[in-house]
């Protein structure tokens, strides 16, 4: 394993991404870098192309213009290339998908197992230390849909910190829960962040992005239309869809 | 009239041969069809491409074109095509594998796509290997979610055994008529092989409704 990622190297490099599902644009040509280290937020509306983003970042979508490097593998590539990218990006969804016939100390432990050859007794250690970290160690033995959601989330987020990635990516994690369970996900997730993890999260969580992250894009048909640190990002009223978008959300 | 029951206990062991022939041909015609239907279920899977097309026009033609006229095309034509001699039982075998490859293509394949997509972009954005998804993400649940309609097309095959009485396969239709001309005891026959045929199939008629019932406890819908 090599470590010679400087901290100021950009970790993630898009260069003229573009992506299109049939004739829609999802992706419109974008450039942007991003550290190792950085918590960036997206926001945006619904169909504005931020989850399409984090799925070109880990491969789930192909990539029809430009090139995308994450640490130092580029994007279109092989299916080698990809797995490469996708043992050192995690991802949480925001339906969860947490493998529901394997219960919750397989799921964390199966890849880890199968795509890092990690010995099962590893594994399982490794899969305690993080459901105890995001505090769902007793239900180690049970299945996911003996879960909440906000346990089912927990357990997606130990199950991509198991591969030991170097970032994450989060698509709207809490959206698809009920409001007394977003706290305890929101928790995890700024715990995640003050352990240096990089982190690239799209939310519509204003509260938390202002809190914890570094840096804010906010995205519309397909482009970054701001891209500031997120002091910047809570004052600046200056640009008109921001403003109505923010207006419309907060 | 009255029932004969002398008749029945004294041609008893043809009907339990009998009895045999229509299980050994279903698991024989099954095990095929499972093989054969593999590949066609893949095939389909592609969605494009020269194995797409193959599998595609394959499983359309045996589930579009009736059990009977399939079976006696590969009684009476096959063997002129080939120019072999085929036992009726092969060609009962054949014809049967045939149609089930068909039908349990479609039920593999709509198995497989009711596994939700958001389990393999999990499996995939963690890496694991293309294997080791098909192995453990996809075709466990896929089974369990093709079960009902698999005991199901079990149960149909099952009846379809007795269409190959129309080439003189000893299974339990053909031997329970060939008795019941030999003998006049037509109700004698016909009634123990309807109710043979009933104590064959209906469990797994049962079976196949609890499988949907767990199923629908396991997914809720």
């Amino acid at each position: 394993m090599q470590t010679s990622n400087h901290i100021n190297e950009s970790f993630i490099a898009c260069r003229s991404v573009s992506k299109f599902f049939g004739t829609f644009k999802a992706l419109d040509d974008v450039t942007i870098d991003i550290k190792q280290g950085e918590i960036v937020c997206i926001v945006g509306p619904s169909g504005s192309g931020k989850s399409t983003f984090l799925r070109v970042l880990n491969a789930l979508e192909t990539i029809d213009n430009g090139e995308i490097i994450i640490n130092k593998v580029r994007l279109p590539g092989d299916q080698k290339d990809v797995e490469e990218v996708r043992r050192e990006v995690g991802m949480v969804f925001q339906q969860f998908n947490l493998f529901e016939h394997m219960s919750i100390r397989e799921n964390v432990t199966f890849a880890p197992r199968v795509s890092r050859a990690v010995a099962t007794k590893d594994a399982d250690e490794l899969a305690e230390t993080l459901l105890k970290r995001v505090g769902i160690i007793e239900q180690i033995e049970k299945y996911p849909n003996h879960l909440s959601g906000g346990q089912q989330q927990r357990v997606a987020i130990a199950r991509a910190l198991a591969m030991k990635p170097q970032a994450m990516l989060f698509d709207e994690p809490t959206s698809a829960l009920d409001p007394e369970m977003v706290v305890e996900v929101l928790d995890v997730m700024r715990e995640l962040a003050h352990s240096g993890m990089t982190m690239i999260i799209v939310t519509h969580e204003m509260g938390f992005a202002k809190e914890a992250a570094s840096r804010m894009l906010f995205m519309s048909a397909g482009k970054f239309l701001v891209d500031m640190s997120t002091e910047q990002f809570f004052c600046d009223r200056d640009h008109p869809e921001l403003r109505r978008f923010m207006s419309n959300i907060l | 009239m009255r029932f004969d029951w002398d008749q029945l206990i004294r041609y008893s062991p043809d009907l339990l041969q009998a009895f045999g022939v229509t299980i050994l041909i279903s698991a024989l015609s099954l095990l095929i069809g499972i093989v054969i239907g593999m590949f066609a279920c893949l095939g389909k899977l592609q969605q494009r491409g020269l194995a797409f097309r193959l599998a595609n026009g394959f499983i359309d033609f045996f589930r579009t074109i009736p059990e009977v006229v399939l079976i006696f095309w590969v009684y009476s034509c096959l063997p002129l095509l080939l120019s072999v001699r085929i036992s009726s039982e092969a060609c009962g075998v054949i014809a049967l594998s045939l149609f089930s490859a068909a039908y349990l293509a479609e039920i593999f394949r709509a198995g497989i796509l009711a596994v939700p997509k958001g389990q393999v972009d999990a499996a995939k954005a963690l890496a694991i290997p293309r294997y080791h998804i098909w192995k453990r993400i996809i075709i466990p649940p896929a089974i369990r979610r093709m079960m009902p309609a698999f005991i199901n097309f079990l149960t149909e095959l099952l009846k379809a055994t007795s269409l190959l009485s129309a080439i003189a396969v000893g299974e339990m239709a053909y031997t329970a008529s060939i008795l019941g001309a030999q003998t006049l005891s037509y109700f004698e026959f016909l009634s123990a092989i309807a109710v043979l045929y009933f104590v064959l199939i209906f469990p797994f008629s049962l079976m196949a409704r609890r499988a949907e019932r767990k199923l629908l406890k396991k997914t809720g819908h």
